[in-house]
């Protein structure tokens, strides 16, 4: 059913952006305590939280949209 | 873990948790623009999670799934993005205002009064909006002319006619220009009720739908571009005292992100009119929900006979009930409208392909 609803490169772009999306979340709770300290500091030490939710929805979003696509649910054309 | 007193130690089964209400209110918000958020705060807290922390956190997942929301529903050409911009200015200085106002009260009243004036607010602005989007999704409905809402009604049409030199912005959504000094107070409003009762879209995508005759589609799309500059604002806010739990909000956002995208396809298959039905519903089940907490903060406030410890949990877990109930009906109403929509396409899509080869 995947083959038929999305080409083999579109496929593999999903995967990637899984592997990437859960490296991600198994570094931040790999490192959790670290990665609180330095979020919870405060002042200028934001940008911190609002970077890693920058970078997880950009490689989640893409992971979850082919995911879907990939199952066979898309928008109507 | 020793980190601060302010975070948990996150369970697996806490972590599975917040992954669902974070899916479930994806969906909804995927589909309506707004929503999810009311539960997630009291979903955190009822974790052991401190309330501002819970408040901090959901608005750290908030503005990441608002951006994939918005880009989304960007490819269907349902974003108007500049009045999503102009909308989200004014809301941040709503927010701003809605949280000093908070923060007076609770220094005044104390958390019950607090706590008393959200579900207030939750009240009035639920019955008063969402009486008024249910009452006319079913009107819609029962008129069987289910295309009618994609016109200005009379309001919108006597704002668009209201020219203020210097001051109108033309605006793609309603092929028209408003004056700014319309569009600032509906974001401002936004922004204050987001502070307030953590879901601005409440009166955001209804006044979009109803004051400046934007399509209701195009109005909760928009709702999502309003909804990550808000996002952004609130984050930076709370992230500058640390009381972001980005553990929290990453579990949450890993959900919100599978149910956002269900919600957006959604908006493709169904009739404009649904995003009212699913509005109203959620918001006049919503409205139950805080109506059942109110006697308890009365009865902390000295206002009312006091009530036992065991009567007020029971209230509260009424009311939590209820307001996941809420999100459940809604994202139930989308996923069956979605289900629903890619059937009859595939049916049309059958009947076509068969026609062709019959030729």
């Amino acid at each position: 059913m995947a083959n038929e609803t999305q080409p083999r490169s579109q496929l593999a772009r999903t995967a990637i952006m899984g592997a990437v999306t859960l490296a991600l979340y198994i570094a931040l709770f790999a490192f959790e305590e670290h990665v609180l300290k330095l979020t919870a500091q405060g002042k200028w030490s934001f940008v911190i939280p609002i970077a890693i939710a920058f970078a997880i929805s950009y490689f989640h979003g893409a992971f979850t949209g082919g995911f879907w696509d990939a199952l066979g649910v898309k928008a109507k054309k | 873990m020793e980190v601060s007193a302010n975070f948990i130690d996150l369970t697996l089964t806490g972590m599975v948790y917040l992954f669902i209400v974070g899916f479930v209110g994806g969906l909804v918000s995927g589909f309506i623009g707004s929503g999810g958020a009311f539960v997630l705060t009291p979903a955190m807290m009822s974790m052991g999670v401190p309330g501002i922390v819970a408040v901090a956190s959901n608005m750290c997942h908030k503005f990441p799934k608002a951006l994939v929301g918005a880009m989304k529903r960007a490819k269907y050409g349902q974003v108007d993005l500049k009045l999503g911009l102009v909308m989200g200015a004014s809301a941040e200085a709503g927010v701003l205002y809605g949280a000093h106002i908070q923060e007076g009260i609770k220094k005044t009243f104390g958390d019950a009064g607090s706590n008393l004036y959200v579900s207030v607010a939750f009240v009035i602005v639920l019955a008063v909006v969402g009486g008024y989007v249910m009452r006319d999704a079913i009107r819609i409905y029962r008129s069987g002319n289910t295309q009618e809402d994609e016109t200005a009604g009379p309001l919108a049409r006597w704002i668009q006619s209201i020219h203020i030199p210097g001051t109108m912005v033309y605006f793609d959504s309603i092929k028209a220009k408003v004056s700014v000094l319309v569009t600032i107070p509906l974001g401002f409003a936004t922004g204050m009720l987001a502070a307030t009762i953590a879901v601005g879209g409440f009166v955001g995508v209804p006044s979009m739908m109803y004051v400046l005759g934007v399509p209701s589609m195009m109005a909760s799309a928009t709702e999502l571009v309003i909804a990550f500059v808000m996002g952004v604002g609130g984050t930076i806010k709370f992230a500058w005292s640390g009381f972001v739990d980005i553990r929290l909000a990453m579990i949450i956002l890993a959900g919100s992100l599978f149910g956002i995208q269900i919600g957006a396809i959604g908006t493709t298959y169904v009739k404009p009119f649904m995003i009212k039905v699913v509005m109203g519903v959620i918001m006049i089940t919503v409205l139950f929900s805080r109506a059942f907490v109110i006697p308890v903060y009365l009865s902390q406030l000295g206002l009312i006979e006091p009530m036992t410890e065991a009567s007020m949990k029971l209230l509260k877990n009424i009311s939590f009930s209820i307001m996941i109930l809420a999100l459940v009906i809604g994202a139930g109403i989308v996923l069956k409208a979605l289900i629903q929509g890619m059937r009859e396409h595939k049916q049309q899509h059958g009947l076509i392909e068969e026609a062709i080869a019959a030729d």
